[in-house]
């Protein structure tokens, strides 16, 4: 089965595709569970290690900085593939490569080189909430392993901070049931004023990766409920039940056609919020949107699919039920859907 | 969350504001209303003192460790006997019937359906012995049970249907002349010889009796469905597997092997054949509403830790001062009470039809007859003879009607499938709402959450519960067979 998108892609963009997920049967399916179950067991470094040799944690770093100079709409498209088999991994891509581009950006290309090549992580720290004094940002894919922790005040300085600085604490998420793999971290900073901003992102390029981070995470949840498709509909295809393969009955064909209208839906919007760049900026409330719905969609597919499995979608070496975490964790990451949703009309009105 | 344990009176005036029923119950018999709030006051005190401190702690701990089994807290139970609360006074137990069991089974599981459910799988194994078991089963099994229970051993009890290639087949008679069995039982003098697997069966590994369904004849399943009680020392009997589950992980769900396992006739439940008309789907009756219960106290769980967090002042003002979070409660709270009023429903259905038998006349003047005569070799011999177990049968015809018995697992079946479903929605929700940004709380909610896909998908599948309800109350009363061949009339047969 291909969706509409994936028929449109172009030739470049297709033998992208091919290789990555070449790189993901090869590296990921596998180990994907360990990554979540044992995230500090080493698999997540061996497989980073390898993203590294194919550019993938330099996908947005322009190529005079050493890096893929990867259009976005690609990155979405690695995003997507890498999460059918790990969203934690997926997350991990999106957090360390955001904060590689708003480095770049900030004319930090020290930074960049240093961290592109598999050897070692940043993370986005986004949103970051500003308090009092200092802030916080509540979940940090990559926080607890990364050397270098990037996040945008809200008056647009860009700071990055290592985790060892003394105004910062970052806490590992002891127990997180979703996107286990990105080892997250809740960053803690105790006053700005301690820290020297290592630039200021311009309101075009805020957006920009405000807009940016929304697409990828909306990325995650169609590579998920992507994933939740095909599994279900394998799994419907094998499995008998009432004399019948339970694909011919009429109720399970219902859930997976579900699964396709969603998956439709879910991938014009993207690509109709990252085409909005072309008219001077992304729109950050069409991306907003598109990752609103995404994340949605892919919550109700993951599910579905775990029931389509019975029994046997609730156990977890059938790798179903991690669908349905992940994805419940790309719904409230970077922010909650309401709070996202009503920023779409307040920057509509 | 309370850190008090709750007072009866506490319980009773918060289960008669929740449900009605209830007191006009009370008016006609107080002392049975009083009954129910001392078993929730119980389930309550127990949550509160051993496993709120250890929830949290066990269920990471069993993500590692899968196999472990938590006796400590089944051993903590014991004094406040939930071990027999459906066996019936007259073996020691305490005779309470469905409605007890859901009121029990929605407290316990408002904190840990995990560990709930270890006494509810406990319950279900007890089940079939109530429904079909003869007399001397009653005696000696379901007896050991609740005595045992006193002196502080628990004795555990499963109930094992689902095979692994036979989920939803092996819940409903018309999918069961077609399923893909795996199991056999074999007729050789004096008894069976058992062969294959039984899958996902709760308490599997830790009960010393499991009861169990399958076919004498793979030909024909339906007609040959029967029970039978497995003893966890029996020859040929094995445990190959316990699941790594996403939830729920408190209770083990266990693979269960048999290999030339020979089990003696006395250890037959009813009859051969009668294992899914009346068996399986008495068995579902009377548990559906349990498993609505289930759910409902996830959905509740979430609810109230989802309303604590919303209570707690974050960045200078509380959640709960929005417009969208007040209204979200008043959602989640509307959703939790139509599945409680549903389970109990259905539970009174049960209890006033089949489960009345357990209670009635016949069963309570086994007491009269005393227990040197009842327990001796001799009246054994007789309860387990076919003239012993048809006396027994013949206690679930008098008041049991195909229509009644097809009433209660059509509200079964609805109040299973809105429990489900609301626990999802509810936990769900609560997640969404909550953010990241969750503390404590969360990690609760995102307990309730992994806990809760489970009861969509156990007790029969909600698609499986909508299709019986469908087939056993709509298409029952539209007096005509559509496409599907199957209805409750089938019930009937050795019950009226």
């Amino acid at each position: 089965m291909k969706l509409t998108r994936e028929l449109l892609l172009d030739d470049e963009r297709r033998m992208l595709l091919e290789s990555v997920a070449d790189y993901r049967k090869a590296v990921l399916d596998d180990t994907a569970r360990e990554m979540d179950e044992s995230p500090a067991s080493g698999k997540v470094e061996e497989a980073w290690r390898k993203a590294g040799s194919l550019g993938l944690t330099a996908a947005l770093v322009s190529e005079k900085g050493g890096g893929q100079g990867m259009d976005a709409r690609s990155f979405y498209l690695v995003l997507s593939e890498v999460a059918r088999a790990s969203a934690g991994f997926a997350a991990l891509m999106l957090s360390h490569n955001l904060a590689l581009w708003a480095l770049e950006r900030a004319g930090r290309g020290e930074a960049v080189k240093e961290f592109g090549n598999g050897e070692g992580s940043a993370a986005l720290a986004w949103p970051f909430r500003e308090l009092d004094v200092g802030g916080q940002s509540v979940f940090v894919p990559g926080g607890c392993t990364a050397k270098l922790i990037i996040f945008a005040s809200g008056s647009g300085e860009l700071f990055s901070v290592e985790p060892d600085d003394a105004s910062v604490s970052l806490k590992e998420i002891s127990y997180p049931m979703g996107l286990r793999a990105s080892r997250p971290a809740a960053l803690g900073v105790k006053d700005l004023s301690d820290l020297e901003a290592s630039g200021r992102l311009s309101p075009e390029s805020s957006d920009e990766l405000e807009g940016s981070l929304l697409l990828g995470a909306a990325a995650l949840s169609l590579g998920l409920a992507r994933q939740a498709y095909d599994r279900a509909h394998a799994y419907a295809s094998e499995r008998y039940q009432g004399g019948d393969l339970i694909i011919n009955h009429q109720q399970i064909r219902l859930m997976l056609a579900e699964m396709l209208v969603g998956l439709e839906a879910g991938e014009a919007a993207l690509e109709q919020a990252a085409g909005s760049r072309g008219i001077g900026g992304p729109r950050v409330s069409a991306c907003r949107a598109a990752k609103v719905f995404a994340a949605d969609m892919a919550v109700a597919a993951t599910l579905d699919a775990v029931q389509i499995h019975g029994g046997y979608g609730y156990m977890r070496d059938y790798g179903m039920e991690r669908l349905m975490r992940d994805a419940k964790y790309c719904q409230a990451y970077p922010r909650p859907p309401q709070e996202e949703t009503l920023s779409i009309l307040k920057e509509m009105e | 969350m309370s850190q008090n344990d709750p007072s009866l009176g506490e319980v009773r005036k918060r289960l008669l504001s929740d449900f009605p029923m209830l007191e006009d119950m009370r008016r006609r018999r107080p002392l049975y209303v009083e009954k129910l709030a001392r078993t929730v006051r119980d389930c309550a005190e127990y949550n509160r003192r051993y496993v709120v401190p250890v929830a949290l702690e066990l269920d990471r701990r069993m993500e590692k460790e899968h196999d472990y089994f938590a006796w400590d807290l089944v051993e903590a139970g014991l004094q406040y006997r939930f071990l027999s609360l459906i066996i019936p006074s007259s073996v020691g137990g305490g005779g309470g019937l469905c409605v007890l069991f859901a009121l029990a089974m929605e407290e316990l599981c408002s904190t840990c359906p995990g560990v709930a459910n270890i006494f509810g799988a406990h319950a279900l194994g007890v089940t079939p012995l109530l429904v079909a078991g003869a007399m001397a089963h009653w005696e000696t099994v379901l007896r050991e049970v609740a005595e045992e229970e006193k002196n502080g051993r628990p004795v555990l009890m499963a109930a094992a249907v689902t095979e692994p290639s036979a989920g939803t087949d092996v819940e409903e008679p018309h999918y069961l002349k077609t399923a893909h069995l795996s199991m056999n039982a074999k007729k050789v003098p004096g008894g069976y010889v058992l062969n294959g697997r039984k899958c996902f069966i709760s308490n599997g590994s830790v009960a010393t009796y499991t009861a169990l369904c399958c076919a004498t004849d793979r030909e024909r399943p339906l007609e040959s469905w029967t029970s039978f009680l497995i003893h966890k020392d029996m020859e040929g009997f094995s445990v190959p597997r316990v699941e790594e589950k996403m939830g729920q992980r408190a209770c083990p769900a266990a693979e269960l092997s048999f290999e030339d396992c020979f089990v003696p006739d006395e250890y037959v439940l009813g009859f051969e054949g009668d294992g899914m008309q009346p068996g399986t789907l008495l068995l579902l009756a009377a548990s559906r509403a349990p498993v609505g219960a289930i759910a409902t106290g996830i959905a509740r769980g979430a609810y109230e830790w989802f309303l604590e967090w919303a209570r707690r002042p974050q960045g200078g003002r509380r959640p709960i001062a929005e417009q969208r979070i007040q209204m979200a409660l008043g959602d989640m709270r509307t959703r939790i009470q139509l599945a409680r009023w549903a389970y109990l429903n259905a539970a009174l259905a049960f209890d006033n039809s089949v489960g009345s038998i357990l209670q009635g006349a016949a069963a309570k003047s086994m007491k009269l007859i005393p227990r040197s005569i009842r327990t001796s070799d001799m009246s054994r011999r007789f309860f387990l003879s076919n003239t012993g177990k048809n006396l027994s049968d013949s206690l679930v015809a008098i008041s049991t009607s195909p229509d009644e018995a097809s009433h209660a697992l059509a509200f079964a079946s609805m109040a299973k499938a809105v429990g489900g479903d609301a626990a999802m929605y509810v936990s769900s929700l609560a997640l969404e709402l909550m953010g990241m940004d969750g503390g404590e709380e969360r990690q609760w909610v995102e307990k309730a959450f992994r806990d809760a896909k489970l009861t969509q998908i156990y007790e029969g599948t909600n698609q499986l519960n909508r299709q019986t309800l469908f087939m056993a109350d709509i298409e029952r009363s539209l007096k005509v067979e559509l496409k599907n061949p199957f209805s409750l009339k089938a019930v009937g047969k050795g019950v009226g």
